[in-house]
């Protein structure tokens, strides 16, 4: 039998992985629509007379980030407790199909399930907003450069989950929560940057508009615009993948 | 089997947990590791078990290397740990969830291991005490078909009855390609288990014998009056007389108390050295 | 002086079982259980039962069959019999008599004790 990689131990360890998976972020997953519906709601009376808003899609993009910090970091705390970790080392799979088990559930399956939360939600608010509110917000385009961007920001949230996870579970939710907060607001920063220097690529995103508030492209010149790209690429794209391809080696090489 | 060679371990530079230890342990048997606290018992198992890494040497089991943590060494190994922590699901789909990884795990003796400690398989594991979780865990093991398993502790948090059904258990599981390593402080809940023995001391192997060999060297009786120094090893007062272990002078076996062994060893770890390792002159 | 006359534990689980072949619970002919059964039944390692049953063996108490297990010899019985009696002469005897020398006790207060024990267990 293969040591590194065999599909059908790979598949088990997956089937065990979502059996064991935290319930905590799917409780706030729920626990959340009643806000996001009152955000709906709020936001159709503040946007009732042109009809429309551009509200949901930012609305989403928090609800992943939320959910999924969340999601990934109490996942990949099973680590750090002495007594899940010995269980977790102890079982008879290779550290890559543990890794990848935990990082298609991590990575792929609980942003469908998010997303097809906020869909579900959206559509329910759609079916009674035009009676109750006389509005209806206006499809939302899943292939724009919204999503993209939504879904950048959240995969690069991920590994930055991971990482204060692993410090509430293992400073203490305080510090660990200072922790967060801090990443967070640098990681805030780096989207700011990082948002100002895509404005380019879509004239008419909603996302990029609110984020990049503060910026007025005309006045930004060319170069500083590359820059701020690379910037962007660089010193967000590099560390989330750091962080992500870490993981892999944190779970071959821990020890108790 | 598993041998170490030379291996160290410390968790701070320079201060060596285990220094150059060696060690051979052969299927079919069980080894019992003995030791004061924090000499390094646990540390040994998880060094056995590739939960912890040598710093220094050489551990193979089956000619694997733990710290590698191949599936091949993993589904072979079980290891009872003292502190676990176990999800909040019932018995039964724990073993569910964690049977299908152990190609060789028995439902019969899983059933009947759950049976004679008593426990209802269709209980949640949230709503058992700490022993009764030990008893999972422990038929787990026994269950799972492991050639080596690794105890830490086991009769801890067991009742007097549940030591007997652990002890029957595992005896009934014991055979000649598997190896069971028990490290305990409890001597005596499972010394009629053991049939080798190594003792820690000061990051070392002091001793590492088979028990027949131990047995035909020294033995334990009580007695009314000290007997002479060219028999007594060691002696301890205990009403009505003195609890010793004696040189085995007539070449005759007797008891051997596994928990006097023990105390003579770490007051007087010489014996090792005079009477233990060395052959009889008579 | 030694009390609780003990021996190694392979030896008492032997003697065990040669009581428990005179007193008649496995008859000659018949299988006694297995090293497994036997060890799961005393918690003890099986490694030691082997010894003793081996020692059982050698004793002509039991004889192998190999493949299918231990059966009680024909004359299992009188030879268990034997070897409980060769352990009492050689071990519990001798401290026995060492006590009476001690305490100075004379055959005729010795014959006396031992038909009052007779009456006692007829009655």
């Amino acid at each position: 039998m293969n040591n590194t990689f065999d599909f059908r131990r790979f598949v088990q360890v997956l089937r065990l992985s979502w059996q064991n998976q935290p319930i905590l972020p799917y409780v706030v997953l729920v626990g959340l629509i009643p806000l996001l519906l009152f955000f709906f709601v709020i936001d159709a009376f503040g946007a009732y007379v042109n009809l429309q808003s551009d509200g949901p899609f930012l609305m989403f993009n928090e609800y992943l980030f939320i959910c999924g910090w969340l999601y990934a970091g109490v996942a990949y705390s099973e680590l750090v407790k002495l007594g899940s970790a010995t269980r977790y080392l102890m079982l008879p799979a290779s550290a890559l199909e543990k890794w990848l088990a935990k990082s298609v559930l991590v990575w792929v399956v609980f942003p469908v399930i998010t997303w097809l939360t906020f869909n579900l939600v959206f559509e329910f608010f759609g079916l009674i907003s035009l009676r109750w509110f006389a509005f209806k917000y206006r499809p939302i385009n899943w292939v724009s450069a919204d999503l993209g961007i939504s879904l950048f920001t959240f995969y690069m949230a991920l590994p930055a989950a991971y990482a204060s996870g692993v410090a509430w579970k293992r400073l203490g939710i305080l510090k660990g929560l200072v922790f967060f907060v801090v990443l967070f607001i640098v990681l805030f920063q780096l989207i700011l940057i990082g948002t100002g220097g895509f404005s380019f690529v879509s004239e008419k995103s909603s996302l990029i508009e609110q984020v990049s508030l503060s910026y007025n492209n005309d006045e930004i010149d060319a170069d500083i615009q590359i820059m701020v790209r690379y910037f962007w690429l660089i010193g967000i794209l590099v560390p989330s993948f750091l962080l992500f391809v870490s993981s892999y080696f944190f779970t071959r090489e821990r020890t108790l | 089997m598993i041998v170490v060679q030379e291996m160290s371990f410390s968790y701070r530079r320079n201060k060596p947990v285990l220094d150059q230890i060696n060690l051979q342990m052969e299927a079919g048997g069980v080894y019992g590791v003995l030791g004061a606290n924090g000499v390094g018992k646990t540390t040994l198992l998880h060094l056995l078990g590739g939960l912890l890494f040598p710093s220094s040497g050489n551990i193979t089991a089956d000619g694997m290397k733990p710290m590698l943590r191949q599936p091949a060494f993993l589904e072979q190994v079980y290891y009872v740990p003292v502190e676990f922590d176990l999800p909040r699901i019932t018995v039964q789909a724990y073993q569910q969830r964690y049977a299908p990884f152990y190609r060789q795990f028995s439902f019969t003796t899983w059933a009947h291991a759950l049976e004679t400690f008593g426990i209802d398989a269709h209980v949640s594991l949230a709503h058992l005490s700490f022993g009764q979780k030990k008893k999972v865990i422990l038929s787990f093991a026994i269950a799972s078909g492991c050639r080596i398993l690794l105890f830490d502790e086991p009769t801890d948090g067991l009742d007097i009855p549940s030591k007997d059904s652990f002890r029957r258990l595992l005896s009934a599981r014991i055979d000649e390609q598997r190896l069971a390593i028990i490290t305990t402080h409890h001597v005596l809940d499972v010394a009629m288990l053991l049939d080798h023995l190594v003792v820690l001391k000061d990051q070392h192997v002091l001793m590492q014998s088979s028990i027949e060999q131990l047995t035909a060297r020294v033995r334990t009786a009580t007695t009314t009056q000290l007997p002479g120094a060219d028999e007594l090893l060691y002696s301890e007062r205990v009403p009505g007389g003195y609890h010793c272990l004696l040189r085995n002078m007539q070449g005759q076996e007797g008891p051997l108390d596994l928990e006097l062994l023990f105390k003579a060893l770490q007051s007087h770890p010489e014996i090792v050295q005079n009477s233990l390792t060395h052959e009889q002159h008579i | 002086m030694e009390f609780q006359a003990q021996t190694a534990i392979w030896l008492q689980i032997a003697r065990q079982i040669a009581t428990r072949i005179m007193v008649g619970e496995w008859p000659p002919g018949e299988r006694i259980p297995s090293v497994r059964e036997l060890a799961a039944e005393l918690q003890v390692n099986p490694n030691t039962v082997v010894r003793s049953v081996t020692f059982l063996q050698d004793a002509g108490i039991i004889v192998n069959q190999r493949g299918i297990g231990y059966f009680v010899a024909d004359d299992g019985v009188s030879k268990a019999r034997d070897l409980r009696k060769k352990a009492f002469t050689e071990e519990l005897l001798p401290v026995f008599f060492q006590t009476v020398d001690e305490l100075g006790i004379q055959w005729e207060e010795l014959k006396t004790w031992y038909q009052q024990h007779q009456n006692n267990s007829k009655s």
